[in-house]
């Protein structure tokens, strides 16, 4: 099967609906991933990328990989991926300069089948690394 | 409790008109006794050949409030500045004003919006007594009564911000310059009423004078006169005294002899008159008794930080080759504010002519009670600098000597060179300590040493009998440098070299002695315009406070 | 039926009517739906009511005595602690969390200095013109949302400064531009009328926009024809008028500006564009207003400037502050710390991957009042009250305007505030015989 690879500019936010502390408050595992283990990509890239196809999103950058689900929104312009701050996020963030680089970073996006990271295996992801 | 006493000293006291005469004062529970109510657990400190003093009051300062920090942010990138004003931290400022024998310092140009930011510092700021001056003359909620006087309205709601604030007094500091909002507008004359206000600049201070009257404050209206440092400052200057003096008010705290006899204070003096002609203003001081000021002292520090809202000096300022950044605020329709660093040069003529403003009023105007010695601490001179103006006010050749350092062309055309008068050192006591005492309001209490104030005191190891104040320039600025004891409601606060910073010191604030039937209904008008154009309610500017923290002094 | 302050975020809203017998809250009127769920925080299932210890590799329950006792005994172990967060926490907090740092020879920053405390970093550099609410909405004719989204950080802000009527602005809403900069059509978009101006801008490249604005300063006409950043020319022509001919305009300026692009400062280059602006503008001035989210981020700054005279990272050596260059990226990064200490914030959520795994590799002191994916990690947690609801304090608005939080209740199970927390922790220390 034919691999369709992107290149997309990730751009990590606050969302008052995506949003790690309210879930942490109120939510419980199923909803923290429902509601931070997401990306959203406008629906073009969504359906160049023909994201129905596969159920989740891979992405990759520099400093890591994480599979999550992806999410059509036209707010999103074309070629950005754009998600909440939360631990997932966090896995393909970095430093550089002793500066957080969060923001405005090149990725690479595909679609994959593989299961999304659940808080656990992230914890333990840190624990062990 | 705790009892003091300070044996066989040479006290000088001029409120109680002691000049030098050998005593012993006696402190119990903080506050000076005839006699004490028992003789047990007497502590004593033998004076015998030392003088003693009245701790120091400093009547014009800035060093809590936001600006101070942006000064500080500004200077976190300076070497210069943190080394010679060490960051300019609370617990160093303290350090260094008690060092120098200060127990009260006086925060002059806050806020009503930033009050709690200085009121957070104090209660950091370690054992000096303070108080802080409200900045009122960019106040929206008072537009009506700048144009049409009202007295009892403003008064009514001039008292109540204090008491919300625990503010203990007021400022007046370029009236509603702020309302330009286009940085480059200046304005050119005070009597011109503004493009979004109906009245003038010049009716603010003249409104202001009338309140703070009303009110009953203890100190008088606070004066800065727009212009500062600029030529345009000459002509305000006069305009604002000779209307105040139109006025024909007597002080409301002229009753009692220690209280305050002046309606106006103006905040350092030496900054109007650029040209260094200062006739003018020694006269109008010599014939108005109901008028004090503060002199304004330059240190010539390495680098002095700079707190103002004179929009035209700071223009001036940033109009220089290679300026100094300016952290710029705009507090809530309150005004603006500019913070920023300057290097004042001895060889530069116009600093030398702001310094030698100091001496030529401190020389001539004839009553000493009618000035205050400040260095309008941080913007014209460290804390430290004061032994050394010390000198140059009792010592002539002292004077002569700094000279030698200036810049030649102003050496050449300033008179001071010929003026050989000496104050003598209780004149300096006076300027000091009990004069800035009793313009405050706070005559009974500081700059005191009589029965029942408090027992604040300096210990000079000198015997001012012996020495020539004006010869032995050495031995009096060392005696002020290292002042021995410096003592606090009767405890040691400092004894040579060791500062005891554990103590906490009181927040001075008054609402004054206003009295109105229809309070509540000028409250709640009040209250509806801050609702309607404030970001807060009005009622939000209530501090918290403790009452440990606080005194109130009406 | 109370007027309280709400500390649901920056704004700290003080119009908010609780209603409330002093244990339980019974209703809010007023705050946003952020603002509520601050509130309804009291209650979350997932609040912290009793100190917990790790013991084998679980978090269990523990007496506050252990709790401290542990907390103590780690401190004492520890060369190189770092304490970090306190944004949510009260200037009162903040001095004791500074004392602590001071006491144990510690590192200590808030969250402020990997935020907006940049800004303010930078304008040592370049100087700075600020603005407050209430200039805002009597004066501001021209409000621009520069990469922040307002209507979701600080829900109530654009009610307070767009849809307001300010003394100078009678007619509220008609008379004030809205310019928002952003590459996403973020929930800001929203509020816009017709007059208003969206500007999507090519991710990452506002700083080339900045850098043409600076041009266009100095010499008209320097806008390529086919526009800059994903702008054309016409809406950069429009861009300019607004912040030339503005009487009083403020730059709202979020996270979005925070990072650097292409090597060059993005912070310093719009502070010295406003600053262009503000010299050659003839009517009025532009302004720049900053975004913090957490509700205290600026009290941190305040309190150790008065304090030390440094805005944040404060390294402590013999008890003395010392010279640093170091912040709290590069002290994990170089792991140069061997115990953590976090105040109300949650660094794994907030963090790199990087970042995180290097703070687990040590043990992890938690004062917080909810569960967090730090608190996953950590060795010791010890609740704490929430400010603003269970305790009182101070803290700065956005726009550094000083504001009192009050206490409504009471907190559950006698939970200690955060101030209370740490002067235990330094009492103890002190009593023991410090480190
Ligand atoms: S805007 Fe912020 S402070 Fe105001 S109610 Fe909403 S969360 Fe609370």
């Amino acid at each position: 099967m034919e691999v369709i690879k992107t290149d997309f500019i990730l751009n990590t936010v606050r969302r008052m609906e995506n949003d790690q502390s309210k879930e942490f408050s109120f939510g419980d595992k199923k909803s923290l991933v429902e509601k931070l283990a997401i990306a959203f990509i406008n629906p073009k890239d969504f359906d160049k990328l023909n994201l129905s196809s596969k159920p989740n999103l891979k992405i990759s950058s520099n400093f890591g990989i994480i599979i999550v689900k992806g999410i059509a929104d036209e707010d999103v312009p074309e070629g950005t991926v754009l998600m909440p701050i939360s631990i997932w996020s966090n896995q393909i963030t970095g430093v550089e300069n002793s500066e957080l680089r969060y923001k405005n970073m090149r990725v690479d996006v595909d679609i994959t089948e593989e299961k999304i990271n659940d808080l656990n295996s992230l914890i333990n992801k840190i624990k062990e690394a | 409790m705790s009892k003091l006493i300070v044996k066989n000293g040479i006290v000088f006291d001029p409120i109680n008109k002691i000049e030098g005469e050998i005593k012993d004062i006696l402190i119990e529970n903080g506050k000076i006794v005839e006699r004490f109510s028992n003789q047990s657990d007497i502590k004593e400190i033998n004076a015998k050949n030392k003088t003693v003093i009245p701790s120091a009051i400093d009547i014009h300062s800035h060093i809590a409030s936001q600006q101070t920090n942006w000064l500080r942010l500004l200077g976190s990138k300076h070497k210069s500045f943190q080394e010679y004003w060490n960051n300019l931290s609370l617990e160093y400022i303290a350090k260094a004003y008690i060092s120098n024998g200060y127990t009260f310092i006086l925060e002059a140009n806050v806020y009503p919006s930033l009050s709690k930011q200085t009121m957070f510092n104090f209660t950091q700021l370690p054992v000096l007594d303070k108080a802080m001056l409200l900045n009122v003359s960019n106040i929206w909620a008072l537009e009506l009564e700048y144009q049409r006087e009202m007295v009892n309205e403003a008064s009514t709601f001039l008292s109540d911000l204090l008491l919300k604030t625990k503010g203990f007094g007021f400022k007046v500091y370029n009236p509603f310059e702020a309302e330009n909002w286009n940085f480059q507008k200046l304005r050119n004359d005070l009597t011109n009423k503004g493009r979004l206000f109906n009245f003038s600049p010049i009716d603010v201070y003249e409104k202001m004078t009338k309140y703070n009257e009303a009110l009953g404050l203890p100190h008088s209206v606070h004066v800065h006169v727009e212009g500062y440092e600029q030529s345009y400052a000459e002509e305000n200057l006069k305009l604002i005294l000779h209307k105040i003096k139109s006025l024909n008010l007597i002080s409301s705290k002229s009753n009692l002899n220690i209280n305050r006899s002046q309606i106006f204070h103006l905040a350092h003096a030496s900054s109007y008159n650029i040209d260094g002609d200062n006739s003018g203003l020694i006269k109008f001081y010599n014939d108005n008794q109901e008028f004090d000021l503060d002199l304004g002292f330059m240190g010539f520090d390495p680098i002095n930080p700079l707190i103002t809202s004179d929009r035209r000096l700071i223009n001036s300022l940033i109009a220089a080759e290679s300026p100094f950044k300016v952290i710029t605020t705009a507090v809530e329709s309150e005004g603006d504010t500019f913070s920023t660093l300057r290097i004042f040069n001895k060889q530069n003529e116009t600093d030398c002519i702001l310094w030698a403003n100091s001496l030529d009023l401190a020389l001539n105007i004839k009553n000493m009670w009618q000035m205050q010695l400040s260095i309008n601490f941080p913007n014209y001179s460290h804390i430290n600098k004061i032994p050394e103006i010390a000198t140059l006010l009792l010592s002539s050749n002292a004077r002569k000597k700094f000279l030698e350092n200036l810049n030649k062309e102003f050496v050449r055309n300033n008179k001071l060179i010929n003026n050989n008068k000496e104050l003598t050192f209780y004149d300096f006591i006076i300027l000091t300590r009990s004069s800035p005492a009793k313009s405050l309001g706070i005559g009974t209490v500081k700059g005191n040493l009589g029965k029942n104030a408090d027992g604040d005191l300096n210990i000079l190891n000198i015997n001012i009998d012996e020495i020539d104040t004006s010869k032995d320039i050495e031995k009096i600025k060392n005696s002020l440098k290292s002042i021995e004891y410096v003592i606090k409601e009767g405890k040691i606060i400092k004894k040579d070299d060791s500062i005891d910073i554990t103590p906490n010191g009181k927040i001075f604030w008054s609402s004054g002695t206003f009295e109105y039937e229809d309070k509540k209904l000028i409250m709640n008008r009040k209250k509806d315009f801050y609702q309607k154009y404030y970001s807060i309610f009005y009622d939000s500017l209530n501090t918290s406070i403790g009452n440990e923290f606080l005194r109130e002094f009406n | 039926m109370k007027r309280s302050v709400c500390s649901g975020c920056s704004l700290l809203c003080d119009d908010i009517m609780v209603k409330s017998d002093g244990i339980y809250i019974d209703e809010v009127f007023g705050a946003c739906l952020k603002g509520k769920e601050k509130f309804d925080q009291v209650t979350s299932q997932n609040r912290i009511l009793s100190p917990l210890i790790r013991k084998d590799d679980t978090l269990q329950k523990a007496s506050w005595d252990e709790a401290l006792q542990r907390t103590v005994d780690l401190i004492k172990k520890s060369k190189k602690p770092l304490i970090y967060g306190l944004s949510n926490s009260s200037c009162e907090a903040q001095l004791k969390g500074i004392e602590l740092a001071k006491l144990i020879n510690g590192f200590i920053d808030s969250n402020a200095s990997i935020c907006q405390g940049k800004v303010l970093d930078n304008a040592v550099n370049s100087g700075i013109t600020l603005t407050t609410i209430t200039e805002i909405i009597n004066k501001a004719d021209l409000i621009l949302l520069w990469g922040s989204n307002a209507a979701e950080s600080i829900p109530r802000l654009l009610n307070k400064v767009l849809f307001s009527r300010g003394k100078f602005r009678m007619t509220g809403r008609e008379i004030k531009t809205l310019i928002i900069i952003d590459p996403v059509k973020t929930a800001s978009f929203n509020t816009m009328g017709v007059r208003d101006v969206a500007l999507r801008i090519t991710p990452g490249k506002d700083i080339e926009l900045i850098k043409v604005l600076k041009e266009e300063c100095c010499a008209a006409d320097s806008i390529p024809s086919e526009g800059v950043a994903g702008l054309d020319k016409d809406d950069m022509k429009r861009l300019l008028q607004h912040l030339s001919g503005a009487e009083y305009g403020v730059i709202f300026v979020g996270q979005g500006l925070l990072t650097p692009q292409k090597n060059s400062n993005l912070i310093n280059e719009l502070l010295e564009l406003v600053q262009m602006i503000n010299i050659k503008q003839e009517r009025g001035r532009i302004t720049l207003a900053m975004m913090g989210g957490h509700f205290n981020m600026n009290g941190f700054d305040h309190v150790a400037l008065s304090m030390y005279g440094k805005r944040g990272n404060l390294h402590f050596k013999d008890n003395q502050i010392l010279e640093t260059d170091e912040n709290i990226i590069s002290k994990i990064e170089n792991e140069d710390f061997d115990c953590s200490i976090f105040i109300g914030t949650d660094p794994i959520s907030h963090f790199p991957m990087s970042l995180s795994s290097k703070l687990a590799k040590k043990p992890i002191i938690l004062i917080d009042n909810r569960n967090s994916a730090t608190l996953q990690l950590a060795s010791i947690v010890l609740p704490t009250t929430i400010t603003g609801i269970e305790c009182s304090g101070l803290a700065y608005r956005l726009d550094h305007i000083p504001i009192e939080l009050k206490k409504i209740i009471n907190p559950p199970s006698k939970i200690p505030t955060d101030e209370e927390i740490l002067n235990q922790i330094i009492q103890k220390l002190k009593s023991d015989g410090g480190n």
